[in-house]
């Protein structure tokens, strides 16, 4: 597992080209790791935190605008999910004039469900199947961007994660989709290029 | 890292956390998907206008069948009565259906069919058979044999549906807990076809819950003997009912006296005061569906495994000497393959096996029946048979099949009218 998020971050950092963390037009990267938090348990969860980690590569177009794919791990109570996303990213100031700029980003996309799947998990009856699948993510986020070299930057952010999973139990004819919404808080350090 | 700069991300921190932590929470809902039996209601009103007669319709889940005349009355299960013009047996002319909700059971005696209707007993006059008008309603004389609502009706019949509910996550397991289950299986034993006697009444099938003898209408059901007088036919009277026991499937009239084929044994009552039926005696035997048949001082009875009520019994034909009707005696038992209805004309006796098809036997010698079986007809699913003047009729599971057997050692199959299932 830890050398699969080295490789996440690899493949991100490498895809930095020419950092513009910057405001020139130019290949950025984000990555961040950060904790999903819920301030209750309910019928869908314990309530427990989530790590996530996350990286978004992608081409500013000015200070203000870049696009980007995103992909990381996000790892809640039993399960293990691997979002894909687009995102929207891009500084409210420039931060070759200033230390701290604010930043914000906008991404949707899937979280695609790696749990191990087991057919008998949940089960009442043997003879059903039960499988996990992820679903639609979508997280704003706004941050802050605080210089720490030419052209890099320490992050520190905190947005709004709303991401869909499934829960499918068929048994003979019936069948239940359990669909889950985690709606979490997350909060998150990290850097930028 | 100057003071300033942790203040703006405390800051920003606390406004955002502040601001969106009332809408974290996970939520879970659960769309669950399944299978349910949906009873179709019916109401009372409604079941009674909607008796009619009306053009002919396919077959599609015969039961119980009467002869009479050139005419043979086929019910539809639970839903009414198929008329058949069968004066040329190779080609039966269906010319009409009757509309009867919940109708099971059947009898005809001159111009005047007899029909249940859930708790209802129905008369109607057959004069015109393609214009049956209803008579005489003569309600509440059987007991409720369908589960019902009393806003909502009784429930006729029931259809398989595809159910879809959301709910909480929290919500029981909706999936296991509403599963419907069809509550009607005891109609279903009813799915097969009849034989009484009776002259100028025609003939049914031993699966019969209806016999005419005389003036008098007796019918059976689960653990009583009702009398109807019909000596004004198209105005039945409710007479007496006797409770007998329980498990009571079949009535089987013969001289004077009825035969009554239950779970448990063949009773025997004495119809000589037809107002009092008197029991006489009871042969008994292993736990089995079993309807019954009599020729002279013997009776032949089948007993069968299958079905929810006799899923332990045996296979096997017993003929019972009825001599002395208060003291039944087993005179000899053969094994069968699984049989139900049966039917005799002396010395023929036809027994339907089910899967195993219609066997004919030479019944001269009670004690040695097995060694004189004249044919079998196979790839048959066969369930009751009425033998009426060299021409059988058979009532299988995929249509009416009607055979000669003038020649008492063969059966030639003359037509069939298919069943066309939906």
């Amino acid at each position: 597992m830890k050398k699969w998020l080295l490789g996440l971050l690899l493949i991100g950092l490498g895809l930095g080209g020419k950092l513009s963390a910057q405001a020139q037009p130019g290949y950025f990267n984000q990555t961040e790791f950060g904790m999903l938090v819920t301030n209750q348990s309910s019928s869908a969860s314990s309530g427990k935190a989530a790590i996530s980690i996350h990286t978004t590569n992608g081409y500013r177009f000015s200070q203000r605008l870049g696009v980007g794919a995103g992909t990381g791990v996000d790892a809640y109570e039993g399960r293990l999910l691997v979002p894909l996303t687009l995102a929207l990213t891009g500084d409210l100031g420039k931060l070759a004039n200033q230390r701290v700029v604010p930043f914000y980003r906008f991404a949707i996309g899937h979280g695609f469900d790696l749990t191990k799947q087991n057919d008998d998990r949940g089960q009442i009856w043997r003879g059903g199947t039960t499988r996990q699948t992820g679903g639609l993510l979508v997280q704003p986020l706004l941050g802050l961007k605080i210089r720490a070299g030419e052209g890099t930057a320490f992050t520190f952010q905190c947005g709004y994660r709303w991401q869909t999973v499934h829960n499918l139990t068929e048994f003979g004819t019936s069948s239940t989709d359990r669909k889950i919404i985690f709606r979490r808080l997350f909060l998150g350090i990290g850097f930028a290029f | 890292m100057k003071k300033p700069v942790f203040q703006l991300i405390s800051l920003l921190v606390f406004l955002i956390s502040v601001s969106l932590l009332p809408s974290c929470g996970d939520t879970c809902k659960q769309t669950v998907r399944y299978q349910a039996m949906e009873p179709i209601y019916i109401s009372l009103a409604e079941m009674q206008q909607s008796v009619a007669s009306g053009p002919p319709q396919a077959l599609q889940n015969p039961g119980k069948i009467w002869i009479y005349g050139h005419y043979l009355f086929i019910n539809e299960l639970y839903k009414g009565i198929h008329i058949v013009d069968n004066r040329n047996p190779a080609a039966p002319k269906p010319i009409g259906f009757v509309n009867i909700p919940a109708n099971v059971d059947l009898a005809v005696r001159g111009q005047v069919l007899y029909a249940d209707n859930h708790t209802n007993l129905l008369a109607l006059n057959i004069s015109d058979p393609q214009a049956v008008k209803l008579s005489r309603v003569l309600p509440s004389v059987f007991p409720a044999r369908y589960s019902s609502d009393p806003n909502k009706g009784i429930v006729l019949d029931w259809k398989m549906v595809e159910k879809e509910e959301i709910v909480e996550c929290n919500s029981p397991r909706q999936e296991f807990t509403n599963l419907g289950i069809r509550s009607l299986g005891s109609a279903n034993s009813f799915a097969q076809a009849n034989t009484s006697s009776g002259g100028s009444t025609g003939q049914g099938g031993s699966m019969a819950r209806f016999a005419l003898v005389d003036n008098f209408l007796y019918t059976v059901d689960d653990n009583s003997l009702k009398i109807f007088d019909v000596s004004t036919p198209t105005n039945p009277q409710s007479l007496e009912r006797q409770n007998i026991g329980f498990g009571i499937e079949t009535i089987f009239p013969y001289e004077d006296k009825l035969f009554l084929g239950s779970n448990t044994g063949m009773f025997i009552f004495s119809i000589a005061q037809p107002r009092k039926p008197e029991r006489l005696g009871m042969y008994s035997h292993a736990f089995a569906c079993d309807p019954v048949v009599v020729h002279g001082n013997l009776a032949y009875v089948t007993l069968r495994s299958g079905g929810a009520q006799c899923t332990r019994a045996s296979n096997q034909l017993d003929v019972v000497d009825v001599s002395d009707p208060r003291k039944p005696r087993l005179v000899k038992t053969y094994p069968m393959q699984n049989p139900h209805g049966l039917g005799i004309d002396f010395p023929s006796l036809f027994i339907c096996e089910g899967k195993g098809g219609l066997k004919l036997f030479d019944a001269s010698d009670p004690l040695a029946i097995d060694r004189h079986q004249l044919d079998q007809v196979k790839d048959i699913d066969a369930y009751d048979v009425i033998p009426f003047r060299n021409n059988l009729i058979m009532v299988g599971k995929d249509g009416i099949y009607q055979f000669d057997y003038t020649s008492r050692r063969d059966l030639r199959q003359i037509s069939v009218m298919p069943v066309q299932r939906q």
